[in-house]
């Protein structure tokens, strides 16, 4: 840690890394239009140098999401598109026998894995064995083969994209791997005028033609200035209250999480709500998370790290609906103010 | 730090401590007062402690400031929620509690603009705690002013009354024997006053012993006279005796006897007895006279009867108790008082049953005066296991025991019954039966000792019939 971590960006620096994240934002609302709050959450997730799982059904512009990202980010993009017969050797890459000069050695052909940003096509078509492949990069982002490990290039992403588990033919993503996401969006159908908008002014949907807006230079400032943003311990407090209260033994969890929650977020959703928290707070701006941002991110961080009952699934409750139940109940003061203080939270 | 943000905070802190501080000090004083408005009120109406002294109590609310200064001293949010109160007011964008922490000049424009956004001060709101805090001082004041209803003076409790009237009836009777010294008899009658008029206001334990002390004051003065009788009959029935040998001496000895009656209140008995012998009408000899022995003799004798006849009249009146005439059980043995003089005839049971029936009960043939539990009434129980005399009443019986005991004919029992038979098993063959065996109540069990009613044959149409008398719910 440096002896200047504690304090805050200047003005301009802050100033100077929200406009290069804003662009890269501008870029994603003009492929995406009318998911305004969708193309704000993934930009945050990748300033937050976490891996998004993008949910919705097929045609929503998921994968043109990521693709556009991937572009304005300038960074080397791959795509995988999960099938039932992808094995994770197809993920990882793996060695093949080679000759040369005579002499024949096992030489590693890198996966598709080994890229700045992997687009996980329809991630839950694969079998759970191959989807485990990809649980060494997210986490450590660094790949073993054959006893032989192998860093991923930094940054490293995955934004991986899935259907609803409801359609047939997926195998829903394990605990441990959804545990690894930072956020889990979903991709919510677009309104009229946007579907309006996609017809007259694209010929065939097509997006249009996305420069970089940042490069590895500006990447790296941005990611140092997110870094120095300041949390403040209310807002840590805040934080660690609301996680703490996804547990059902809590005293400050809600009905909701105590009937339909079998274990609550790990301290990684914390780790998760307070960065993605600096990547909200700078797109906002701020040398400083707040009270605003925690709010922002924690449903999509929360939510997809809640195991539910079977209670849950009889009643059509989602992780999300149990996140925002925690959301409307902890109180972002950690200690009341006096009952007679009317207005008082 | 900024002098704009430490403001805000400090009126955030001092406005959280006023409103807890009325908050507490509201919610002390409804409690305390209404628990000492409470306990005033038992002590006036239930231990009749005057209301000065009572209110003292109201005292102890002097202390319920204090504890409200100190617990509202404790409630005061620390400088870090005052802070994060404040930026919640504003949106919550952290700058306040973010610039609060690391305080960087850099920023100060932004905690500038966020300081400029309007933010009231919470308001004190105290209503509720007021409103019990008004019940609760309402329920004080009346707890001082409400009147405290004034000792109840009525008559004495019955049985109270019962004992006192039985004492004055003791009085009277004693009254009516002998003559009492007119100090003693006024001590007597003040102190049966007293009891009649104080009887209801002091103490039930504290009455009983006043009557009883009044009862054996009455039962010793009874007793001294009596004794006193019985030494003078003693003394009459030797003067009596030496009459014949010795006229003066017994004539000197009948004159200390007659004194000594006259002092101890038996003077109607001398002045009467002189006047019906001697036709004298004072309680003394007249000086210088001289009687003959048989006058003597005479007058003794009746004296001595009339001495009997007054101690068995303080006995039936149950001044002198068992004990008493134990004591005094030479009495017996004079003329005049013989014992079938105290025995109490049909007349005389009939009276003691009346007058020891005068509270409830009904006299017996014994002459025993006999009330019964619970207010006599038939059936109502008692040591005696209820009452011979309650009368029987028909026509209340359960309606299920009247239908399931209605007679009714049931069905033959004889074997091979079709239309009362059902199948248990088929078979290839016919089945063989012992009729003879089969027919309910047969011959074929032994009926010996008793066991031939025990072991009929019971038929299976019958079963249920009796089911209705022996099985479950059944009679």
């Amino acid at each position: 840690m440096k002896a200047d971590d504690s304090l805050l960006p200047s003005p301009d620096e802050v100033a100077a890394a929200q406009r290069t994240a804003l662009a890269i934002l501008e870029g994603l609302d003009r492929t995406l239009y009318g998911q305004a709050e969708l193309t704000r959450l993934v930009l945050t997730g990748a300033l937050a140098r976490g891996h998004v799982l993008l949910e919705g059904l097929p045609g929503l512009g998921k994968t043109e999401l990521v693709k556009a990202l991937a572009t304005l980010l300038g960074l080397e993009f791959k795509r995988l598109q999960f099938t039932p017969d992808l094995l994770p050797g197809d993920v990882t890459g793996g060695h093949v026998l080679e000759e040369d000069n005579g002499r024949r050695r096992l030489v590693f052909h890198p996966g598709p894995v080994f890229t700045n940003v992997l687009l996980a096509d329809e991630i839950n078509r694969a079998s759970p064995k191959t989807q485990s492949a990809l649980l060494e990069a997210m986490q450590e982002r660094r790949v073993t083969v054959l006893g032989e490990t192998r860093p991923l290039p930094h940054p490293f992403w995955v934004l991986a994209t899935q259907n609803p588990i409801e359609l047939e033919g997926t195998y829903p993503l394990p605990e441990a791997q959804l545990d690894r996401f930072l956020f889990k969006v979903e991709v919510g159908g677009i309104s009229r005028a946007a579907l309006q908008s996609i017809l007259t002014e694209r010929s065939w949907g097509r997006p249009p033609e996305l420069r970089p807006a940042a490069d590895a230079a500006r990447l790296t400032a941005l990611f140092a200035v997110i870094e120095r943003i300041h949390l403040p311990r209310s807002v840590a407090a805040y934080v660690a209250r609301l996680v703490d209260a996804t547990h059902p033994k809590s005293d400050l969890a809600p009905e909701q999480v105590r009937t339909y929650v079998r274990h609550g977020a790990s301290p990684r959703a914390a780790i998760a709500i307070a960065e993605a928290g600096r990547a909200h707070a700078l797109l906002s701006g701020k040398p400083n998370v707040g009270f605003d941002d925690v709010r922002a991110v924690a449903v999509s961080a929360l939510g997809h790290r809640l195991v539910l009952d079977y209670r849950a699934r009889l009643d059509g409750v989602s992780g999300r609906d149990v996140a925002r139940a925690v959301l409307e109940s902890v109180s972002e003061l950690e200690e009341a103010l006096p009952r007679e203080v009317s207005g008082a939270r | 730090m900024n002098p704009h943000l430490d403001r805000s905070i400090a009126a955030l802190r001092r406005r959280a401590f006023q409103g807890s501080f009325l908050g507490h000090l509201l919610r002390g004083l409804a409690l305390c007062a209404a628990v000492i408005a409470a306990a005033v009120l038992v002590a006036r109406v239930g231990f009749l402690v005057e209301t000065r002294t009572a209110a003292l109590g109201f005292v102890a609310l002097l202390l319920v400031p204090l504890v409200a200064w100190q617990r509202a001293l404790r409630a005061v949010p620390s400088r870090a929620t005052a802070a994060a109160w404040l930026d919640l007011r504003g949106g919550g964008s952290g700058a306040l509690v973010a610039l609060d922490e690391l305080g960087d000049p850099r920023w100060e424009a932004l905690l500038e603009r966020e300081l400029r956004a309007p933010r009231a001060l919470p308001a004190i709101d105290v209503r509720s705690p007021a409103r019990r805090a008004l019940c609760a001082l309402a329920l004080a004041a009346a707890a001082v002013l409400v009147p405290a209803p004034a000792p109840h003076v009525g008559p004495p409790t019955g049985v109270q009354a019962a004992l006192l009237e039985s004492v004055e009836e003791q009085l009277a009777a004693l009254e009516a024997e002998v003559e009492l010294e007119p100090d003693v008899a006024l001590e007597l009658r003040e102190a049966l006053e007293r009891l009649r008029e104080d009887g209801a206001l002091a103490e039930p334990e504290a009455a009983f012993e006043a009557l009883d002390r009044a009862q054996e004051r009455l039962a010793q003065e009874a007793y001294e006279r009596a004794e006193l009788a019985h030494v003078a009959q003693q003394a009459l029935a030797e003067t009596a005796a030496d009459a014949a040998q010795d006229p003066e001496a017994a004539q000197a000895a009948l004159e200390r006897t007659l004194e000594q009656l006259a002092a101890a209140g038996f003077s109607k008995d001398v002045r009467s007895a002189l006047e019906v012998e001697l036709g004298l009408a004072g309680v003394e000899l007249p000086p210088g006279a001289r009687l003959a022995a048989q006058d003597i003799q005479r007058l003794s004798r009746e004296l001595a009867e009339r001495l009997a006849a007054r101690t068995g009249g303080l006995a039936q009146q149950g001044l002198l108790d068992a004990q008493s005439l134990a004591k005094l059980g030479e009495l017996a043995k004079l003329d005049g008082f013989a014992p079938s003089a105290h025995v109490c005839d049909e007349e005389c049971r009939q009276h003691e049953c009346d007058a020891s029936c005068r509270a409830g009960g009904t006299c017996t043939s014994q002459g025993r005066c006999h009330r019964a539990a619970n207010g006599g009434a038939p059936g109502r129980g008692g040591v005696s296991r209820g009452r011979g005399d309650a009368e029987l009443t028909w026509g209340e019986e359960t309606p299920g025991a009247v239908d399931r005991f209605e007679p009714r004919t049931l069905p033959d029992a004889r074997y091979a019954d079709p239309e009362h038979s059902s199948i248990v098993g088929l078979g290839a063959a016919a089945p063989v039966v012992d009729a003879r065996a089969e027919a309910p109540g047969a011959g074929t069990v032994q009926a010996s000792a008793g066991e031939g009613a025990w072991r009929r044959r019971l038929a299976p149409q019958h079963r249920a019939a009796v089911r209705t008398w022996f099985g479950p719910g059944g009679g």
